[in-house]
């Protein structure tokens, strides 16, 4: 069992309307001995009374489960996707669920009913690259009357990556003396390796008929071939022509992303770690981590 | 219907010796009419064992060499010109089969992975902009090499969901090993495999194994696992990812002759199901996938 | 409160609500404030919602402070003053209005709620009857609903229920509360009373005077003028229900007032008869006059007899006020003394000489004043009078002249009047008194309603034998008056016979039977009300605290009482609640959970992650002597937990071998 945080409770803005009214109404009974105001001050007054244990209790056996929270790029939003689950059997009503010190994101939930989880998605903008852990989330609810709010906390030890913006006009660094960055789409038909046939379409270059297969008898086929791409792209910090290293770091998540979608095989080089080549998701991960976590 | 199973069990583990456990996952897998991925160092077995599953099991099957220039046309199939008809004709590639064992899968181009986890994902096929249904059932027994060797095309994160369990065979401990130096010619007694199953028989098996009974605690474990996985990583359980344990422990759980499935069958699953699938955190690089589901069985309660 | 509570527009189910309750209130305030205000505020909730629905409302700031100082302007106009109790109602009823037509945000939401509230305050201000009670009561709740559908931000539209029910929830956990409060809460002493100019008081009713025509008034209201138990059960007949108001010594004609009397009352009081005690609850009226049974013997505590024996409050009686007080009718004083005789033989400044020569015929037949008073009776029973209530205005020196010898009609204060006045003139000292006669039983709750309507005046005469004696004239001109009971009643049985002018209120008379029920059903708990919870202010705080021996207790302590009482409620409330929300444990788990606590013992621990078929495996191996025992646990536990229809029929063996399960081979 995780040490349960004692919801903090404490009077919001209505309150002092609340106690305004209190005191006109004890004021008109007290001075004109009206009992039927004495009564008026002494439900309204029960009633929020009795809303202290209904305001602490709605936030009694809701378990918050942050779910760990996927990477995100600078400047675009980090999405932190949670589970507000009810232990209890009673409905819980109006939780707002917000990260403290991050208030443009918060998430009302109406109503979690007893021994249900809902899922929430919290959304906030990232800030600058790094890791960051957040330390806790915070449920917050004003229900039933609004008078009396309760806070609570759920400590929760999630981290998240932030990798630095992809930026950039420069193009991906030339390696084994081709420009492959041009030649990317006019790989596949180009290369040296028989790939195979496909039905001949007016207009392309004659030279790949297979006349043999003409000669045979069948119809017009292109014959294709590919390249064998076995040139591995280096990307190193320090040959990345800006000044500024966080614009470095941009124009490399920039170019691992462009590596990525175009398939190629990449390696990363920084000061202070190397990532030898591959390619594949583990691997794109690796190297924007590496650049977020640079220093 | 157990004795079906324990015979072709017994069978399979004739030919691959000493690895029972691992001869049990692969056989759950098929019953649980999931893919099988099997990954391990060259030489331990790997292709006898997909090709003992696929002829005890009674049904066609193709053998496909994954290479560096296969193309997707190439195990889809290709339309060519017929000339007396003056048309293009479909002719099936070798996909189409019950079962298809794919050596080395992660030698073959992003693309041609593409179409073969397409044609897992839908049980069919598109080419030339036409559909053509795969059998049914139908199976994709795959081998491949660890990632980072030289040469090869890692299958992505989202399509290695796709298989069901993946599978490591290890070397052999030293008994077995003798007895295997000892043993036949483990091509000899492949060819001599009949097979265990027919069509019928494997058929009822996997209706019944979707039969067996799953408790709402049997169910809550299951959901605190998926729900741990993504508290801790990354690249958290899919749902998916719960099917597959779900049915995977299903498939155990009929194999040792029990009509429900007990925590232990998640367990004893668990590795195979869910390493693959967490793969690659971003933020414990260091870390196997194996290590990373071995932590959460350790850690996620037993309700 | 939310982060951004003010862009939180109110959504329709709390506004709903919300114009639900101020609705409630608006009946409260017709007829006792200026009947524009509540048209106004009436039209701006209807305005509210046409509004709504297109998105617009009052945004024009020139235009709000124009229709404030409209509405100020409009208050002042009506009220002329400031210092009443209606002016600030009215103003609050108008600004209110105006905020409605304003509001769009969170903050305004709860600003309405605020002026609900303060709505419900003024309306008790107003009036504190019962009906106004169940207004304000809805439109409590109502409130206090819109409230509960605000926090509950609830999704679907067509929830009512549960939010009503979380609201009576709140009001029914209240209660001990209120309660708690209503007996124990320190009553303000008034010290900071605030005087307002006109106290809310029912302007129709009884007065210190009696100038006929003004009754006329009165006998049309239906209104409560009190309400009679009698705790020892003997309730006199109808025609004994002489309420005594007061006593009228002083007389001009047909204008009686008390004047300046004789002083205080003497002591003389001969007991005889049955003495009847009265316990009652008067409305509040603005004056001091209180009833009691023809005549009271003592006064309550605040209460002083007044000369003639008449009960008077020493303050003013501004709000509901219950005392009791011992009648016997038959009482009578011995002698009469001489400022007395004084002030009951003072003439009229002017008297005609027909009214003289009238007495004189009587006066020179006998000297006995008996006979002169039933040579009166007869004159006024034989002389063509008639009672109506409508008989026009009386003025002028020659009024008396004018009512006995010309247009022989009128009622109670005219005749009663003319006859005192006459018996005078023979030298009979006489009086008036002025009160109720009769009342209506309430046969559910036992006690008699008294109304405006039932009052009545009539003479007292000073016989030397029998002290003062009543003499009720109107009796002898129209006896149907005494035995029906009410003026009202009188009006409907005497239509044809007595054309009622003016009357309007005829025609909504109760007609009897079903509605005549439910009026007395309606009544009994009104009268709960009035009788119960509105006398319990200052004075009956302190007699109740006095009777359960309370009254030490200091103001303050009295209030740490409450709070520690509230705290104690509130906190079991609280525990009570926690409890409830907890799941129920699953009892094979429990049993489950012993059997590996049992096993821990002896050196089997089970690890968290441990299935319980691996578990019974490994148990086995450690503890041998038990393993049979183990297995049959475990595959009871399987059954129950994991296997598909377990028979609860496992649940008690299973029970019973974790019971006997020790770990130690036996």
């Amino acid at each position: 069992m995780k040490p349960r945080t004692l919801p903090l409770v404490y009077p919001t803005v209505v309150f002092g309307g609340l106690l305004f009214v209190l005191f006109a109404m004890w004021y008109a009974s007290a001075s004109q001995n009206n009992v039927a105001n004495y009564l008026l001050l002494f439900f309204t007054l029960a009633v929020f009374l009795v809303s202290i244990p209904h305001t602490l209790l709605n936030l009694n056996g809701l378990e918050v489960t942050v779910e760990s929270v996927k990477p995100a790029f600078a400047a675009k939003a980090v999405v932190v996707p949670m589970a507000v689950v009810n232990e209890s059997r009673h409905t819980r009503h109006g939780c707002l669920v917000t990260l403290p010190g991050r208030d443009e994101a918060g998430e009302l939930v109406n109503e979690i009913p007893g021994r249900k989880a809902v899922r929430v998605t919290l959304r906030f903008p990232a800030t600058a690259r790094g890791e960051y852990t957040l330390s806790e989330v915070q449920l917050h609810s004003s229900y039933p009357l609004g008078f009396l709010a309760a806070r609570r906390r759920v400590a929760t030890s999630q981290r998240y990556v932030v990798y630095p913006a992809p930026e950039g006009d420069a193009t991906l660094p030339v390696c084994g003396g081709n420009a492959l960055g041009a030649q990317l789409e006019s790989l596949a038909g180009e290369g040296d390796d028989y790939a195979g046939v496909r039905a001949y379409v007016p207009g392309e270059s004659q030279r790949h008929i297979d006349w043999k297969a003409v000669a045979r008898g069948q119809p017009l086929m292109t014959k294709q071939f590919t390249a064998e791409v076995d040139d591995v792209l280096r990307l190193d910090f320090d040959n990345v022509p800006l000044s500024n290293p966080e614009q470095r770091l941009s124009q490399l998540a920039l170019w691992v992303i462009e590596a990525e979608r175009a398939g190629r095989q990449y390696s990363l080089r920084l000061p202070s770690a190397e990532i030898p080549a591959a390619s594949g998701d583990a691997h794109y991960h690796r190297c924007l981590y590496a650049l977020a976590l640079f220093r | 219907m157990r004795d079906y199973i324990d015979a072709f069990t017994r069978q399979i583990g004739e030919v691959i010796v000493g690895k029972a456990e691992a001869v049990k996952l692969a056989v759950s897998c098929l019953l649980a009419r999931g893919h099988l991925l099997i990954e391990d160092i060259p030489g331990v077995g790997k292709t006898t064992l997909s090709q003992a599953l696929a002829r005890s099991l009674g049904v066609g099957f193709q053998r496909i060499q994954f290479t560096s220039d296969l193309l997707p046309a190439d195990i889809l199939g290709n339309s060519i010109f017929d000339r007396e008809q003056q048309r293009f004709t479909f002719h099936p590639g070798p996909l189409f089969s019950q079962v298809a064992l794919i050596d080395e899968v992660n030698r073959a181009t992003a693309k041609t992975q593409s179409a073969l986890l397409q044609a897992m994902e839908e049980n069919r096929i598109s080419a030339d902009g036409i559909t053509y249904d795969l059998p049914e059932p139908f199976f994709v027994i795959a081998t491949q090499n660890p990632q980072h060797q030289v040469g090869t095309f890692p299958l992505p994160e989202s399509q290695l969901d796709r298989f069901l369990m993946r599978i490591e065979l290890g070397v052999p401990d030293r008994a077995s090993e003798r007895a295997m130096l000892l043993g036949m010619d483990r091509r000899e007694i492949l060819k001599e495999l009949k097979p265990v199953f027919t069509m019928e028989t494997l058929r009822e098996i996997q209706a019944a194994v979707r039969k067996v009974h799953t408790s709402p605690a049997l169910l809550d474990y299951l959901q605190d696992l998926l729900d741990a996985s993504r508290q801790r990583h990354t690249t958290g359980l899919s749902p998916r990812a719960g099917l597959a344990l779900l049915h995977g422990s299903q498939s155990w759980a009929l194999m040792h002759g029990r009509d429900m499935v007990l925590p232990e069958d998640i367990q004893a699953v668990g590795i195979a199901v869910m390493a693959h699938r967490l793969g690659h955190d971003v933020r414990q690089p260091g870390e196997s996938g194996r290590t990373l589901a071995e932590a959460l069985l350790r850690t996620v309660p037993v309700p | 409160m939310t982060p951004a509570s003010t862009s939180i527009l109110i959504p329709r189910q709390p506004l709903l609500w919300l114009s639900a309750a101020l609705l409630c209130l608006v009946p409260t305030f017709l007829g006792n404030i200026v009947v524009w205000a509540p048209l106004v505020f009436l039209c701006s909730l209807l305005a509210k919602f046409w509004m709504d629905r297109r998105d617009r409302r009052l945004r024009s700031l020139p235009l709000k402070v124009a229709l404030s100082l409209a509405a100020i302007g409009g208050v002042f106009a009506t009220y002329g003053s400031p210092r009443s109790v209606e002016f600030g109602v009215t103003l609050l009823v108008t600004l209110a209005s105006l905020k409605i037509l304003e509001s769009h945000n969170a903050k305004d939401f709860h600003v309405l709620i605020m002026v609900g509230w303060v709505l419900c305050l003024c309306a008790f201000l107003l009036a504190e009857d019962f009906g106004v009670a169940l207004c304000v009561l809805a439109a409590f709740v109502l409130l206090v609903g819109a409230l509960v559908q605000f926090h509950r931000h609830s999704g679907p539209a067509g929830t009512l229920w549960p939010p009503l029910v979380t609201t009576l929830k709140l009001l029914l956990q209240a209660l001990p509360i209120v309660a708690l409060l209503f007996f124990f809460f320190p009553r303000g002493g008034g010290a900071m009373q605030l005087q307002f100019l006109g106290q809310p008081s029912d302007s129709v009713g009884f007065s210190g005077k009696l100038s006929p025509g003004s009754v006329s008034s009165i006998a049309s209201s239906d209104d409560l003028a009190f309400r009679a138990e009698f705790p020892d059960g003997t309730i006199p007949s109808p025609r004994n229900l002489y309420w005594r108001g007061a006593v009228l010594w002083h007389g001009d004609g047909l204008n009686w007032d008390v004047g300046s009397g004789p002083g205080h009352a003497q002591a003389n009081q001969r007991r005889s008869g049955i003495a009847i005690r009265q316990r009652i609850t008067i409305e509040p009226h603005g004056g001091r006059w209180l009833f009691a049974l023809d005549r009271p013997l003592n006064a309550p505590p605040g209460i002083t007899l007044g000369p003639g024996r008449y009960l008077q409050s020493v303050r003013p009686i501004s709000s509901i006020r219950r005392y009791e007080v011992l009648s016997a009718p038959e009482a009578s004083e011995s002698n009469l003394n001489p400022r007395e005789r004084t002030a009951s033989l003072r003439l009229p400044s002017a008297l005609s000489p027909d009214v003289r020569a009238l007495v004189h015929t009587w006066t020179a037949t006998t000297p006995e004043p008996r006979a002169i008073v039933t040579a009166a009776l007869e004159f006024f029973r034989t002389k063509g009078f008639v009672y109506s209530l409508s008989p026009g205005h009386y003025v002028g020196v020659d009024a008396l002249d004018e009512l006995l010898f010309r247009r022989k009609s009128g009622f109670c204060e005219h005749y009663a009047a003319g006859f005192a006045t006459l018996m005078r003139v023979a030298g009979i000292p006489s009086r008036i008194v002025v009160g109720y006669l009769g009342g209506e039983f309430n046969q559910y709750g036992n006690y008699l309603v008294v109304r405006q309507s039932d009052a009545h005046a009539w003479c007292e005469v000073w016989l030397p034998e029998s002290g003062w004696t009543r003499v009720d004239p109107t009796s002898v001109i129209a006896p149907e008056r005494l035995y029906l009971g009410s003026l009202r009643d009188m009006q409907t049985t005497s239509v044809q016979r007595q054309p009622i002018a003016g009357s309007a209120r005829t025609s909504s008379l109760p007609p009897g039977g079903v509605l005549s029920e439910v009026r007395q059903a309606w009544d009994t708990v009104s009268y709960a009300w009035d009788s119960r919870v509105l006398p319990f202010d200052l004075e009956g705080q302190r007699e109740f605290l006095m009777a359960s021996g309370l009254e030490t207790i200091s103001g303050m302590s009295q209030l740490l009482w409450i709070a520690a009482a509230a705290a104690f409620l509130l906190g079991a409330y609280t525990l009570v609640s926690l409890r409830r929300s907890r799941t129920p444990r699953d009892a094979v788990r429990q049993l489950y959970e012993t059997f590996c606590r049992k096993a821990s013992r002896v050196g089997a621990t089970r690890s968290v992650t441990e299935g319980p078929a691996d578990f019974a495996q490994r148990a086995c191996a450690l503890l041998p002597g038990e393993a049979a025992r183990i297995q049959r646990i475990v595959s009871s536990y399987i059954a129950l937990r994991y296997a598909p229809n377990p028979s609860r029929s496992i649940v008690q063996t299973f029970a019973a071998d974790v019971d006997a399960f020790t770990g130690r081979s036996t």
